[in-house]
């Protein structure tokens, strides 16, 4: 399968701050891929540097193998971007707006647009300005699939969406890309719409990957693990087993990419009775808290 | 593509243009009622004696409409594509980054061209009813300053605009202020000068394609 998208060694910091080092991922055509992480660990400078918006302090990102620095113009024909916020040209109608972008894109197709729009309770003269935040998604989400593109760039789809709006926004991209075999990157502050919809996940946190696999094996094979301590002085470390763990007062929780046999095994090593360990099951966002911490 | 981009464009400038025809041709009229008054109250003889001979100014209340012109069009123009990034959108479209970004210049400078061309035949016909060729040419070579001032400070304007580095931005400032005045207090016109405004306002037009560099690289 081709890869679309292609981080190499990708390192950026603004000033002094390092956003992250050595960020390495690829995206597979016909993927749905979530780069997922706390507020501040680089998502939105990450879509920015595959943009074109961004030059990286080292590194490189390809874009169906061309520099994403400096994107010709056919191939940015063939990336549709959601901007984070859904933002849009604000003083055109949506009449105007389709008009507009019609021109630019030879595969348009003005029909999944209108389609979309005519959800919505707004006229076609009416300007993106007097719409609602939801609403204004929509439009912005109708330009993209009426782009055709073959990857869709979409950051922080969720922002200011109530859960309608979120739903109708993931219902139609779904039906989209699978119709279509389009490759999606996304991000999204709302994990748990992310459940039934990712194909792979890369999460991150503070200048480090934490996960880099397929949804279905992250879901398969991260566990949490919670069991009673009989000291609750006692300090764990993250390490190969323990990725995150949780102390409150006597009771503990562990998350771990290790079976239920190698936990018992490790707090076995620590002297800690593991007879009350009990594999606890998770929702995405629990495993995605498990493992990138709450705070 | 060009025109879809002038459409762009247009929806956001087009009430500014409007307001601005509008004033162009009000100061117009009243320089044109001023005229009929002077020379009414004068004589023609007198007004005209006064005018060559003592320098009295007649047409000057439009002297700083263009440079109004230039500022206002470029801050309706950019502010709405600076305001929440949204020259990404822009920057995203399958064209070449510069070019788009001249093909937005262009059509600001178009509309600019076009207005200063009405306030250029109107003010022609208004002195020409009651001055030789001599003095109608004086006066248009002063208006011309004038026009080119009003475009030099829409170049300016669009630069500090887009430029994303607010100390850059406060730089720009007293250099476009410094680079303007140079229209408005020069003595008479002579075609050197004219070239050299001519010059340096290619070079302002340069300056944008510098600051929407800076926005491009994320430079902060």
């Amino acid at each position: 399968m081709e890869n679309v998208v292609e981080v190499k060694n990708l390192t950026h910091s603004y000033g002094k701050k390092l956003v992250f080092e050595d960020f390495n991922f690829e995206i597979k055509s016909g993927r749905i891929f979530g780069l997922l992480g706390k507020n501040g660990t680089g998502k939105t400078t990450t879509i920015n540097i595959l943009n074109g918006f961004l030059k990286p302090t080292s590194g490189q990102c390809l874009m169906f193998g061309e520099n994403s620095y400096k994107l010709p113009p056919q191939t940015k024909a063939r990336v549709g971007f959601l901007i984070e916020g859904h933002i849009q040209y604000s003083f055109m109608s949506i009449k105007q707006i389709e008009k507009f972008y019609s021109a630019f894109y030879p595969k348009w197709k003005k029909e999944p647009y209108y389609e979309l729009m005519a959800k919505l309770e707004v006229t076609e003269d009416q300007k993106l300005s007097k719409m609602s935040c939801g609403q204004r998604s929509q439009v912005a989400l109708g330009l993209i699939l009426a782009q055709d593109p073959d990857l869709l760039i979409l950051d922080d789809y969720s922002m200011g969406l109530d859960a309608g709006y979120r739903r109708l926004f993931l219902d139609y991209l779904i039906e989209y890309a699978k119709a279509e075999a389009k490759t999606i990157f996304i991000t999204s502050h709302i994990i748990q719409d992310l459940e039934n919809f990712l194909d792979d996940c890369l999460i991150i946190d503070y200048r480090s990957v934490l996960v880099a696999m397929p949804i279905t094996e992250f879901r398969q094979t991260f566990k949490q693990y919670k069991f009673h301590l009989d000291n609750p002085s006692i300090k764990f470390s993250k390490n190969e087993v323990v990725r995150n763990f949780e102390v409150l007062k006597d009771k503990a929780t562990i998350y771990s990419f290790a079976g239920k046999p190698e936990i018992e095994a490790y707090l076995n090593s620590l002297s800690i009775n593991s007879s009350t360990v009990e594999e606890i099951p998770m929702t995405l966002e629990d495993a995605f808290i498990g493992i990138t911490g709450k705070y | 593509m060009y025109s879809a981009l002038f459409y762009k464009e247009w929806l956001k400038v087009r009430w500014a243009v409007f307001g601005l025809t509008i004033l162009s041709l009000l100061v117009l009229t009243y320089i044109a009622l001023d005229l009929a008054y002077y020379v009414e109250f004068m004589t023609a003889v007198g007004f005209w004696g006064n005018v060559i001979l003592l320098g009295m100014p007649f047409f000057t209340d439009i002297r700083y409409t263009p440079l109004l012109s230039g500022i206002i069009v470029a801050i309706v123009q950019f502010s709405p594509e600076m305001n929440l990034s949204r020259l990404k959108l822009t920057l995203h479209l399958p064209v070449e980054e510069n070019k788009l970004l001249f093909q937005m210049i262009s059509v600001g400078l178009l509309l600019l061209v076009l207005l200063f061309l009405i306030i250029t035949i109107l003010l022609w016909i208004i002195i020409g009813i009651y001055f030789p060729v001599e003095v109608v040419r004086f006066a248009l070579n002063s208006l011309a300053l004038w026009l080119l001032g009003g475009i030099a400070a829409y170049f300016l304007t669009s630069a500090i605009i887009l430029e994303p580095v607010w100390t850059r931005r406060l730089i720009l400032i007293p250099v476009a202020l410094g680079f303007i005045d140079l229209f408005y207090s020069s003595g008479n016109p002579h075609i050197q000068l004219t070239l050299f405004f001519i010059i340096t306002s290619v070079v302002a037009a340069l300056l944008i394609s510098y600051s929407g560099y800076h926005f491009k690289r994320g430079i902060k």
